[in-house]
């Protein structure tokens, strides 16, 4: 007689990343593979909902307000830059109109402040948004109409 | 949908026809595309707005491809026009179906003898007596500035304002670097492979015209190199072609200062699928398009500007 094996407990209640999996496998196996070849338009919709999905199985917590406050630290860094305007809220609509506006003033100037802003804070401003292209980049895939394994 | 569509067909033919097929064409993202076949034998696509959708509009489009065809340009006709969105709720046109091979979703190639038609009717395009049929606001060479401020305004309006950094360099970076303009054109704004219906050698129609607009030609032979077609061809055989079929020579220059342009107008125009996502059309290529596809072009611009001040 086999010895019972030990099984962890199961919550009642659904959790997220059972939902997004029941999802995930019955638009897969289900109605994708149920739609003809000739369907292109729900076929291409449904490989993008599954892509979606997956997006909404692995992309974590809102890093927003973490990066808003990484470019509030730079630009408190170059308070001294002529360039840098900010009125020193720590808000996403402050801080990005602050960034957009040094960046945009840089343009055509060639002189200390200008090269500091293009130096300091535009590499963050482009580390920032690839930081959100890794997560995001397999959607380019599913819009293709590919889908990751 | 469809007996709104028929009654209105109806009350723009002035008969009785009754339609009888109906189906969405599978191509686009900016537009619903409706097949629609009458009893009397005549075919139509509906192009059906969604949401506002890239920030044009049906209205403009029509207007470009009603100028297009009376300049002589292979269009399919524009028949009626409703702006309002009371019928179907969206607005939408209508023009002549046109019969003809068209490459699938995610197909990019051509065969040499109809990239050389292409060239050659996308040239006769750009040439063509726009004037004559078509009115812009301000001055012709200053249609440069005016479409770098066109799209700066369409991606604050899908945002609400909120800036995104990036772009807002990029559009500096555009208007300084801005070169004179010698001779505005017609612009189709998004020509290429899966946005012209061809016999297999040569083009029938341009299609897909919601970026069309006056302005400098360069920006669509960029598109081609760089977007559009750049699975197609080299950019190196594309410049060729240009060259041997239009006599146009696209420079270093041309092609980073317009690779640039046409990346800032589709993060732009990418923007708005984001909006359409939240309130108009929660389909998933709108919440694709307005996330991952405006941040890649978003990227595209930052990589290509670099550091140069």
């Amino acid at each position: 007689m086999a010895e019972p094996t030990e099984r962890p407990e199961l919550p009642g209640r659904l959790d997220d990343g059972e939902l997004w999996r029941c999802v995930d496998e019955t638009l897969t196996h289900v109605i994708l593979a149920a739609l003809p070849d000739d369907a292109e338009w729900a076929r291409a919709a449904a490989v993008q909902l599954i892509g979606l999905v997956r997006y909404a199985e692995r992309r974590g917590a809102d890093t927003t307000a973490e990066r808003t406050r990484e470019l509030a630290r730079v630009l408190r860094q170059l308070a001294a830059n002529e360039l840098v305007n900010w009125d020193g809220q720590v808000s996403e609509r402050s801080v990005d109109d602050a960034v957009g506006s040094a960046l945009a003033d840089a343009v055509g100037r060639t002189d200390a402040d200008a090269d500091e802003v293009r130096r300091v804070l535009r590499p963050i401003a482009v580390r920032q948004l690839d930081d959100e292209l890794a997560v995001t980049a397999p959607l380019v895939a599913a819009f293709r109409g590919k889908l990751d394994a | 949908m469809r007996d709104a569509l028929q009654t209105w067909l109806q009350s723009q033919r002035g008969d009785g026809a009754v339609i009888t097929d109906l189906r969405r064409i599978a191509t686009g993202n900016s537009r619903a595309m409706w097949f629609v076949a009458m009893g009397d034998g005549d075919r139509y696509v509906a192009r059906v707005e969604q949401g506002g959708v890239f920030g044009t509009s049906g209205a403009d489009e029509f207007e470009l491809m009603r100028a297009a065809a009376a300049l002589g340009c292979p269009v399919a006709p524009v028949r009626w026009l409703e702006p309002t969105g009371d019928v179907v709720g969206q607005p939408f046109f209508v023009m002549d179906f046109v019969d003809g091979a068209a490459t699938g979703r995610d197909d990019r190639s051509m065969s040499d003898a109809l990239a050389t038609d292409f060239v050659r009717r996308l040239h006769e395009l750009h040439g063509t007596d726009w004037a004559s049929e078509l009115t812009i606001d301000g001055a012709p060479e200053d249609t440069t500035h005016r479409q770098i401020d066109r799209w700066h305004r369409v991606y604050l309006d899908a945002t609400d304002g909120r800036v995104i950094p990036l772009l807002e360099e990029g559009a500096a970076w555009l208007h300084h670097h801005a070169a004179p303009l010698s001779r505005a054109g017609i612009v189709h704004g998004d020509p290429g492979p899966g946005n012209f219906v061809h016999d297999g050698s040569r083009v029938v129609a341009f299609t897909d015209w919601e970026f069309a607009h006056v302005g400098d030609p360069m920006e669509d032979w960029a598109y081609l190199v760089n977007m559009r077609g750049n699975r197609t061809m080299s950019p190196e055989a594309w410049l060729t072609l240009f060259r041997d079929v239009a006599g146009v020579d696209v420079t270093d220059r041309d092609l980073r200062y317009w690779s640039v342009f046409n990346y800032f107008k589709g993060a732009c125009a990418n923007a708005t699928c984001r909006r359409a996502f939240a309130t108009t059309n929660p389909a998933p290529n709108m919440g694709i398009i307005g996330t991952a596809l405006h941040q890649t072009f978003v990227r595209q611009v930052a990589a290509l500007i670099g550091e140069q001040p």
